[in-house]
């Protein structure tokens, strides 16, 4: 059995390096699906630490009318922290706003100045309100829409998170309905491209094949070095698809960490080098298999 | 004791064609005949007689219409495809057009074979050297079949079938493209590799041969075994050949 797989491996590379040259589309095709499927994959682990990040900062900021008392602001915060949606609930008085804007801008004399020229504390009271999970201000939102809170507050800013999630939630469901349609299109190519490969590869074989059937050598003899030839093309296929994404995110993944909420890419790589890797040359072995197999039955069918 | 190696059991063999419009083949029609081990038998007809189908039947490359086909007992037609390489393995087959790998050398047309076989290495070089030498080609060994002569190349191609060590061997027509020269020293290296005691069946059209051995004849004619004698031809020409 040993000897049997060694000489279909040996027989396999000849025939893979009998057309090297036309071989070349193929791998590139099936290059582009396996460099998908690992940019898809990477994508989505970006997507969603974009979207845990950004779930980490939502909040709800209510900021009250100029003048609305502070015990009144309480008592609204007492009844907020009954809600179960409810995470955490912080009051910044109007002084409290202004330590906390002077404290972040205290190298930045611009600010200081106009402040200076104001001549007042500009800052309004607020309630900084965290929810569970960001999807859960609809409730909050109906609470302050009655005519009883609205007289209290000057505006609120829980829209823009929920917004951008969303955006975010659209953006990963477009690439992702995007990216599977073109690797499908890829995979139906390379269906394509690997059965016309292995059955060039046959017809130039076709005497050695004749020969073979006609001694006796058995199915898996005769089918093996085309099924390897295929398996080959997947191998290369694999290995220039990772290797082209890790230079992409070594070169870019650094500089894309400010935009990415402090993440970078060529770490989240790395750290998934071997899933990444794992399931693109999974793919490649199988789209490969499938297409050989199939272009071999049919023409060697004994 | 003579032991059966082939045996056909009222075989016919109707090829239907993939169009409607054209009407099917006869190939064989009720044949029925037993090949014994060690003999060398000639299968004979004019083309289209049912010769090659016969031959296909016995590799299994066609199965028949009607009718069985045994090799040592075993029914053909009953064998999965998956078994067929078992029973081909037993088999060697000589061709008109000898079916060499051009791009290979003559030592390594037959060492293809037995790698294919999954024979080891130092088998395979004692086996290749030795039919090359039963053959008369050990000088050519490293030859390519480009540089060998017709004859030389049906010796090779003979080698080929032998070097598996089969039960029988089936050639057919494996003198249509050989001088009368080559076609003589062909027969020869056929009826000594029947001595060592391999079964020969060969199929020919060729009178020259036809003449010359004086073994078993089964003539065919439209599909149809018209004579089958043993030793009854010796020199003369039989007018029942349709040759």
């Amino acid at each position: 059995m040993f000897l049997t797989i060694k000489r279909i491996l040996k027989w396999g590379f000849k025939n893979f390096l009998s057309q090297k040259e036309s071989i070349f589309p193929t791998i590139f095709i099936l290059f582009l699906t396996l460099f998908g499927i690992g940019f898809l994959l990477i994508f989505k682990d970006v997507a969603f630490h974009i979207i845990d990040n950004l779930k980490e900062k939502a909040d709800v900021a209510i900021y009250f009318k100029e003048g609305t008392k502070e015990e009144e602001i309480l008592k609204l915060k007492e009844m907020l922290s009954q809600f179960p949606e409810i995470q955490k609930i912080e009051y910044v008085s109007k002084e409290e706003a202004l330590q906390q804007f002077l404290e972040r801008h205290k190298k930045e004399p611009i600010y200081l100045e106009t402040l200076e020229v104001l001549g007042e504390n500009p800052f309004l009271p607020s309630l900084h309100i965290k929810a569970i999970n960001p999807f859960q201000y609809e409730r909050l939102k109906e609470f302050f829409s009655s005519k009883e809170w609205q007289d209290l507050i000057d505006h609120q800013t829980y829209q823009e998170s929920e917004k951008i999630i969303n955006e975010i939630f659209t953006l990963i469901d477009w690439v992702e309905k995007v990216g599977i349609a073109l690797i499908l299109v890829f995979i139906f190519v390379t269906f394509v491209l690997i059965t016309n490969t292995i059955n060039l590869s046959i017809l130039r074989s076709k005497t050695e094949i004749e020969i073979q059937k006609m001694v006796g050598a058995s199915n898996f003899f005769v089918q093996g070095p085309f099924l390897i030839e295929g398996i080959i093309c997947a191998i290369l296929a694999s290995v220039f698809a990772f290797l082209s994404l890790f230079a992409i995110f070594y070169y870019f993944g650094p500089k894309l960490t400010y935009f990415l909420a402090g993440l970078n890419v060529y770490d989240l790589f790395v750290k998934n080098s071997w899933k990444v890797f794992g399931l693109q040359i999974l793919v490649g072995i199988i789209l490969t298999t499938i297409s050989s197999y199939r272009a071999v039955k049919r023409h060697l069918n004994v | 004791m003579e032991k059966e190696v082939v045996k056909f059991e009222n075989v016919t063999k109707i090829y239907y064609p993939k169009k409607k419009n054209q009407s099917p083949t006869l190939a064989l029609d009720g044949v029925s005949f037993s090949v014994q081990k060690g003999e060398f038998i000639l299968l004979v007809g004019k083309s289209g007689a049912g010769k090659t189908t016969a031959l296909k039947l016995i590799l299994g490359q066609e199965r028949p219409t009607q009718g069985k086909v045994f090799f040592q007992g075993i029914e053909i037609s009953s064998l999965p495809k998956s078994k067929m390489s078992f029973l081909r393995r037993k088999i060697g087959t000589v061709f008109q057009d000898y079916k060499l790998l051009e791009q290979k050398t003559a030592i390594e047309n037959l060492i293809f074979v037995l790698e294919a076989l999954g024979w080891e290495e130092k088998l395979i070089q004692r086996d290749a050297n030795e039919v090359l030498e039963i053959v008369g080609l050990e000088e050519k060994s490293h030859c390519f079949p480009a540089e060998l002569s017709a004859g030389e190349k049906q010796k090779l191609a003979i080698a080929r079938a032998l070097i598996s060590r089969p039960e029988l061997i089936l050639a057919d027509e494996p003198t249509g493209n050989l001088d009368f020269y080559n076609t003589l020293e062909i027969i020869n290296l056929l009826k000594k590799i029947n001595k060592m005691g391999t079964t020969i069946i060969l199929a020919t059209h060729d009178r020259e041969i036809v003449k010359r051995i004086k073994n078993r004849k089964i003539v065919l004619e439209k599909g149809k075994i018209i004579e089958d004698e043993k030793n009854v031809f010796n020199n003369k020409e039989n007018p029942k050949m349709g040759i």
